[in-house]
């Protein structure tokens, strides 16, 4: 494994599906749409992560391997490729890289909420009406509730850390970033929110 | 070309939130903007039914105030959720429709699945694999477009200066006004699926 596998890997980008009879598949990033293979296609869902992993890191080595066992072909090359326009990002596992990416990438939900329970109030249930997809802790429900009025991810740890503060606790916001990319990444596995770039509206 | 008064839902739907302490019953949550809002069980009752109604046979029912009331007869929740912005009644091809779309976003909430071999010509919104909604390609550009505008107005500018740009002739394609109509005209099927919400606009966003 080198270095480049162990970094962290983010899709990027509004799927808006399929275009016929070109056969590709289209992502929005920014103002730009994105073409697809299927086959890039499938890395780019990869890269989203599993729901088992939950908050867990996800990496370009778990891209590579998942994507090997899904039987997909060139796999390093379309990684490259996607790296380089701009559908995949990945992120160092450092805070300093993780404090650039936040300022770079802003959030934007998908689906409704579908509430809590007196039984589990710290449960919150996400989809369609009639169609449950994803159950998430406070803390990834909020920052799916308010990325929509954040201009970056960024901005979301600066409000966590106000409010912290609020509370009587003192956390730096860059100190904040390794447990809003987990929350992140439990919101881009469930298919309840995508990356998009800050300073493209 | 004006038509009927329709009623539109704006907010981005959080669900019914439950405080668990045992006390306190559970109230149903709305983004509005920058503001979570809380409305009553009635009020509630009033903005689900303000996002679609379908007839005994399953037609689309036009939402205005009257279609609504025939439901729920709670004429004071359609008064407090307008007053509260939360229902706007707007006129398709009405100047106050413009007016309307000044100061509003149209926000997706899903992914879009694109067209198929078989009907090039329509558009599939929902879930991976799961298509809940289709519609003409015009629209689907509006969809999912329209939130990177800074309102509902120059996102109907924009499309139809790019249905000119790329020669297109069809004047609803092209008149501001008219695609604007049009996404007025069918905008419910997209609200009653949640696969889209009208907000308010936000400066800078």
């Amino acid at each position: 494994m080198t270095a480049e596998h162990s970094l962290l890997v983010f899709p990027v980008g509004h799927y808006v599906g399929e275009r016929h009879p070109e056969e590709h598949h289209v992502v929005r990033v920014g103002l730009t749409h994105q073409r697809l293979t299927a086959d890039g296609f499938g890395v780019w869902v990869i890269a989203h992560g599993s729901e088992e992993i939950g908050k867990g890191l996800w990496t370009l080595e778990a891209v590579f391997d998942l994507a090997e066992a899904a039987g997909l072909s060139g796999v390093p090359d379309l990684v490259a490729t996607m790296i380089e326009s701009g559908l995949l990002v990945t992120v160092a596992a450092d805070r300093d890289a993780a404090c650039r990416f936040a300022a770079t990438y802003r959030l934007n939900p998908m689906l409704v909420g579908l509430g809590n329970t007196d039984r589990e109030p710290d449960c919150y249930q996400l989809g369609l009406p009639g169609l449950p997809v994803a159950v998430l802790d406070r803390t990834a429900y909020e920052l799916w509730q308010w990325s929509r009025v954040a201009p970056s991810l960024w901005h979301t740890c600066m409000v966590r850390e106000k409010v912290l503060a609020g509370l009587g606790e003192r956390v730096a916001a860059a100190d904040l970033v390794e447990g809003l990319l987990g929350d992140l990444r439990e919101l881009l596995a469930s298919g309840c929110a995508f990356l998009d770039l800050a300073e493209q509206r | 070309m004006a038509g009927a008064k329709l009623l539109f839902p704006v907010g981005h739907d959080l669900g019914a939130f439950h405080p668990g302490d045992g006390e306190s019953g559970p109230v149903q949550q709305v983004r509005l903007g920058s503001e979570l809002v809380e409305l009553s069980d009635s009020e509630f009752l009033v903005w689900t039914l303000a996002h679609g109604l379908v007839d005994d046979d399953g037609q689309s029912v036009p939402i205005t105030e009257a279609a609504i009331l025939d439901y729920a007869d709670e004429p004071g929740s359609v008064h407090s959720l307008a007053e509260r912005g939360l229902l706007v009644e707007v006129v398709p091809g009405s100047p106050e429709s413009v007016q309307f779309a000044s100061i509003h976003q149209l926000l997706p909430l899903a992914m879009g699945l694109g067209n198929s071999r078989d009907q090039p010509w329509l558009f599939a919104v929902g879930l991976l694999y799961r298509p809940l909604v289709v519609m003409t390609g015009a629209m689907y550009d509006l969809w999912q477009w329209a939130h990177l505008s800074p309102n509902l107005w120059l996102a109907c500018r924009e499309l139809a200066a790019v249905a000119t740009g790329a020669g297109i002739a069809d004047p609803e394609q092209t008149e501001p006004e008219l695609v604007l109509a049009g996404a007025l005209g069918s905008l419910h099927q997209l609200l009653a699926l949640r696969v889209a919400c009208l907000d308010t606009r936000i400066e800078g966003l």
